[in-house]
């Protein structure tokens, strides 16, 4: 009877002993699925965070490039308009210039003719300041379609980064 | 049944009869509450790293707004640095246009009958002020555009790859 009872106990003891190993298993099992998902969820988290972070700062520094960009375009056209009129005034003054020349040619007074003649002079020196007017237009006109360029450069290089991400 | 308990007996220890089962048993009971306070333990490692997770999360959470924080400061103060010189540039640009005026009004002057000779003689000298003036603020204007252009990826804004 005794040992029928220790044989139970024993039957049962296995049993159970099986059952703990196996749930101690699927413990295991779901600590490490656990773990491995964790660990997987965490990455991706930070790769995202990372990748936000990088974009969020090219957006930035591609919109400041833009700003740059505008300004250079704005101070381009502006030099581009009184370019066109510095030569609008070099075309008025050489137009004046053979009209004066004509007035004195036609003239009979040699005291209108001196007059003229200081006239012509002072067309002739102001024509000499216009075309340095000019001269410093265009050398401003190339130095700012310089600047544009490399502005237009940057703004690409930003985008590239944006496009690589 | 009776020859199913032989099995059983004689595959157990063989010290007595008697107490070898009973050894067995208590090794049996012993591994089973082993098992199940390493199992407890287990369920209870994997409760902590779940909740590791969420704290390391929060913490990814966090040091991305400050990123983002700092990020949008730096920008900010960029931004009113090319705010300020873009007023610059627009002030220049007034001054240009006035000086272009300026040399107009001087060329206008020249074709004016009424205006006394000795008054035009000094235009040239006029033009060639406005020209210094004009190169003065063109100069300007292209030093304030590359002052413009230090907004640097790396160094004005923090994080990224």
């Amino acid at each position: 009877m005794v040992r029928v009872l220790i044989l139970g106990a024993s039957i049962v003891g296995a049993y159970l002993l099986k059952e703990s190993s196996s749930s101690n298993k699927r413990a295991r099992r779901d600590y490490d699925d656990t773990y491995n998902k964790v660990q997987k969820s965490l990455e991706q988290k930070a790769r995202y965070a990372q990748k936000k972070n990088a974009l969020d700062k090219l957006f930035k520094v591609k919109r400041a490039k833009q700003k740059v960009g505008d300004a250079i375009y704005a101070e381009l056209g502006e030099t581009q308009r009184a370019f066109k009129e510095i030569n609008n005034n070099i075309k008025e003054s050489k137009k004046l210039l053979s009209e004066r020349f004509t007035q004195k040619k036609l003239s009979d007074s040699r005291d209108e003719k001196r007059a003229l003649q200081n006239e012509i002079n002072i067309v002739l020196t102001s024509r000499k300041e216009l075309f340095s007017t000019k001269e410093i237009l265009h050398q401003n006109l190339r130095e700012l379609k310089e600047r544009l360029k490399v502005a237009n450069h940057e703004t690409r290089m930003v985008q590239d980064e944006i496009n690589k991400l | 049944m009776k020859k199913i308990i032989t099995t059983i007996n004689s595959s157990l220890p063989t010290v007595s009869k008697v107490y070898a089962p009973l050894d067995f048993m208590g090794n049996t009971v012993g591994k089973y509450f082993d098992y199940k306070r390493e199992t407890a333990m287990i369920k209870h490692e994997t409760q902590k790293l779940k909740a590791q997770a969420k704290i390391i999360g929060k913490q990814i959470d966090a040091q991305l707004k400050k990123e983002l924080d700092e990020n949008e400061k730096n920008f900010k103060k960029e931004m009113e640095r090319l705010k300020t010189i873009g007023k610059d540039l627009e002030n220049g640009a007034k001054a240009k246009t006035k000086l272009l005026k300026q040399i107009d009004k001087y060329i206008k002057m020249l074709s004016d009958n009424s205006i006394p000779l000795e008054i035009k003689k000094s235009i040239p000298t006029l033009i060639s002020e406005a020209n210094r003036l004009l190169a003065q603020e063109s100069d300007q204007a292209i030093k304030k555009l590359n002052t413009m252009s230090y907004f640097d990826a790396n160094t004005k804004l923090i994080g990224g790859e």
